[in-house]
């Protein structure tokens, strides 16, 4: 597993790849993580199961991404799977250098090739134009590729021009246990309706519908409250909303909140408003529904095709006007006991388990072992993909890309003969497991 | 059972389809879009961006005449008041019927109190640091003249040049009859081009562009020798004559705004 994105930083990327490897470790894989270092956890880390993590100091370079060098990475990277015995290398998230650099290194060693992207983008920007770029590259030579949903999916086949059966979709999950409903309705005031927003404060997570759409619904319904968990740029757009209006009472801002806290704040609610404007999956929709809430949620990205109707309250339009019409429903339905939500958590977990996760990912690792390694990971057959790529200039920079990485492979060779590196010692899982049982 | 089932875009949903299993309407979507990129686009013709360009390079040309003059005074040291005169004359012959003489009195006379106060204005400043501001000013006064609508902002900074060159010439007269040429041919002499298309005198335009670019051309020649000029007048010809070919290739190829591309776009929020 390769990403920038990871502990101890949190959010979508970096729960899967550490709820995917943890389950693939107790299906008896081994897996290690590679990521930059976030400030002094830099080396070698050990999380629980004997989750092996390289910190690789890296300069990193805007948000959280490492500086993107295409070969600055290839010795340190070369080094550790061959350390590891690395045979299937998992890269996560296409605005990562780290992870794409990877994805190049790995084809040159011959190792096959694996890319899960969680995000959506765009096609008309300056940033979005040379990130797709990037990514049609590193994905030239690709086993397969993974993505979060059907949207995702089809905006990556576009994106990197995949081909399409080549592309699994695979949905994140909820550790559901961690996610479970308030156990009776004494947590809870139960002639006043809660309403829960939890996001990063920011103007693509739908902020200024938000600031708008909540002091609209606080005159309309005297028993709604609020509550806005998460901080970002747009946390003072929020306070001076709470002090125009008056609603100290009614709104509570609680700024950042820990991720295992997360349950706690949506337990406290009876609706979920997510008012995202672009989103690939939706996790925390997951997560809510987990909790029991009626979701209100704008229908962009892959939103729709996360949670079944009873569940979910679309609003057509990413308009406060269509917004309020879903609260009005949702509203309606949450007084008039229309809402089973004792049955959501039970049906989410059934929907979604990072197990079934992990098996259909080591279903595309199988599939892409079927094929033989000498004809796929054959150098002159890669730079054959380079070459026939479209764009008159932009083949030719493939091609000399892919030729210096091979003149660095026999360099590297050369300098730090592959004999000379140790082997690590594999993390033995079934024992670790007995010693723990018989501790307990 | 699998193959009755229907299909459905969901993933909460267990459904007996393989993870690679496409929307089927996905595979139409992108057919149209293909079609919609293999479809010829509208694209300017070869000749009006030759045209386009050419003027450009002209413009270019035209502001070189402004470092000729230059050398003419501080390399060559040719009589300054032979050559204000000389083309002083031809440009009130040419300018006589559009211009009210009263203002060109007093701009000259402007220029003429001015001028003692321009030479010694930047004299303090090194030469080096003069030719790089200078240099500077020629690449934003080209900039501005091709953008900008406005003649005002171009007017400054061609000002700003010449006041700044005008520091390394060595009487006042020097400068005076610099400060004048400068602004005859910067400025007249793009007026009255423009003034000859509009009126349809295409040979005497087409006279006038040949007369600019022989000069610049000559004093290439005769202070940098033949081996520069070759190889610039070359280049420039190939660059003319190709990056229109390039500029066309780009509005065909490059392909914006299919609304099927915009629905991964973060949506805009509408505050109703």
């Amino acid at each position: 597993m390769v990403s920038d994105f990871f502990f101890p930083q949190l959010g979508g990327v970096e729960f899967h790849i550490y709820h995917l490897s943890q389950k693939l470790v107790e299906m008896g894989h081994n897996v290690c993580v590679i990521t930059h270092a976030y400030g002094d956890r830099t080396g070698v880390r050990y999380l629980s199961n004997g989750l092996k993590v390289y910190h690789v100091p890296y300069l990193v370079f805007y948000r959280q991404t490492t500086l993107p060098t295409v070969f600055g990475s290839f010795p340190i990277f070369r080094n550790i799977l061959l350390r590891e015995q690395v045979n299937m290398v998992h890269s996560h998230g296409s605005v990562s250098s780290f992870a794409l650099e990877a994805l190049l290194h790995a084809n040159t060693m011959g190792i096959r090739t694996i890319f899960t992207d969680h995000s959506l983008y765009g096609f008309d920007s300056l940033g979005s134009i040379l990130g797709n770029k990037v990514l049609r590259f590193s994905l030239c030579n690709i086993d397969a590729v993974i993505a979060v949903s059907h949207t995702c999916k089809e905006n990556m086949i576009l994106r990197a021009n995949l081909d399409p059966n080549n592309v699994s979709v695979i949905p994140n999950a909820v550790v559901s246990s961690s996610f479970k409903p308030k156990e009776s309705k004494s947590e809870k005031n139960s002639d006043r309706i809660v309403v829960v927003v939890i996001c990063r404060l920011f103007t693509n997570k739908g902020a200024e519908l938000l600031t708008n759409l909540i002091p609209k619904i606080c005159t309309n319904y005297d028993n709604v409250d609020f509550i806005v968990a998460g901080d970002g740029p747009k946390f003072v757009a929020f306070q001076q909303m709470i002090e125009n209006n008056r609603l100290q009472d009614r709104v509570e801002l609680l700024g950042p909140v820990r991720h295992e806290n997360v349950r706690d704040v949506m337990c406290r609610g009876d609706i979920y408003l997510h008012a995202s404007l672009t989103e690939a999956f939706g996790t925390v929709l997951v997560e809510a529904a987990s909790c029991g809430l009626l979701i209100v949620t704008t229908s962009v990205g892959g939103i729709p095709e996360v949670l079944p109707e009873d569940m979910t309250v679309y609003a057509e339009e990413t308009s406060v006007s269509s917004l309020i019409l879903a609260m009005n429903k949702a509203i309606y339905r949450i007084v008039n006991d229309e809402v089973d939500n004792l049955q959501f958590h039970e049906a989410v977990s059934q929907m979604y388990d990072w197990m079934n996760v992990a098996e259909r990912t080591v279903q595309v690792y199988d599939d892409v072992s079927a094929v033989s390694n000498s004809v796929k990971k054959n150098w002159v057959e890669m730079l054959k993909i380079f070459y026939k790529q479209e764009g008159g200039w932009a083949r030719l920079l493939y091609v000399l890309c892919a030729m210096v990485e091979y003149i660095l492979f026999y360099i590297l060779e050369i300098l730090y003969p592959a004999e000379n590196i140790d082997k690590a010692v594999k993390w033995n899982s079934r024992v670790c497991r007995n010693s723990i049982s018989n501790d307990y | 059972m699998a193959a009755e089932t229907q299909w459905r875009r969901l993933l909460w949903l267990k459904q007996p389809f393989p993870d690679t299993y496409t929307d089927p309407d996905f595979y139409k979507q992108w057919e149209e879009l293909k079609r919609a990129h293999d479809q010829s686009r509208p694209h300017s013709s070869y000749k009006s961006v030759l045209l386009d360009l050419f003027q450009f390079y002209h413009m270019i040309i035209n502001t070189m005449l402004l470092y000729i003059i230059f050398a003419w005074f501080y390399h060559y040291k040719y009589n300054p008041v032979l050559i204000a005169g000389s083309i002083s004359s031809v440009s009130f012959l040419v300018a006589n019927k559009r211009v009210p003489w009263k203002s060109t009195v007093i701009i000259v006379f402007a220029m003429l109190t001015l001028s003692p106060v321009l030479k010694s204005l930047s004299k303090t400043t090194s030469s080096d640091s003069i030719w790089t501001l200078s240099a500077w000013f020629t690449a934003f006064y080209i900039i501005s003249t091709s953008t900008l609508q406005s003649k005002i902002l171009p007017t400054n900074i061609l000002f700003s040049n010449v006041t700044v060159l005008s520091s390394r010439l060595e009487t006042s007269t020097q400068v005076f009859c610099f400060l004048l040429i400068c602004i005859q041919i910067n400025i007249l002499l793009p007026t009255v081009e423009k003034y000859l298309i509009k009126s349809k005198m295409k040979l005497l335009h087409m006279l006038c562009v040949i007369a600019t670019h022989g000069t610049v051309y000559y004093f290439v020649t005769k202070l940098m020798g033949v081996g520069i000029t070759i190889p610039l007048g070359i280049s420039s010809l190939l660059l003319l004559f190709g990056i229109p070919h390039y500029y066309i290739h780009w509005e065909k190829y490059y392909y914006k705004g299919h609304p099927f591309l915009q629905q991964w776009d973060a949506k805009k929020p509408i505050l109703d």
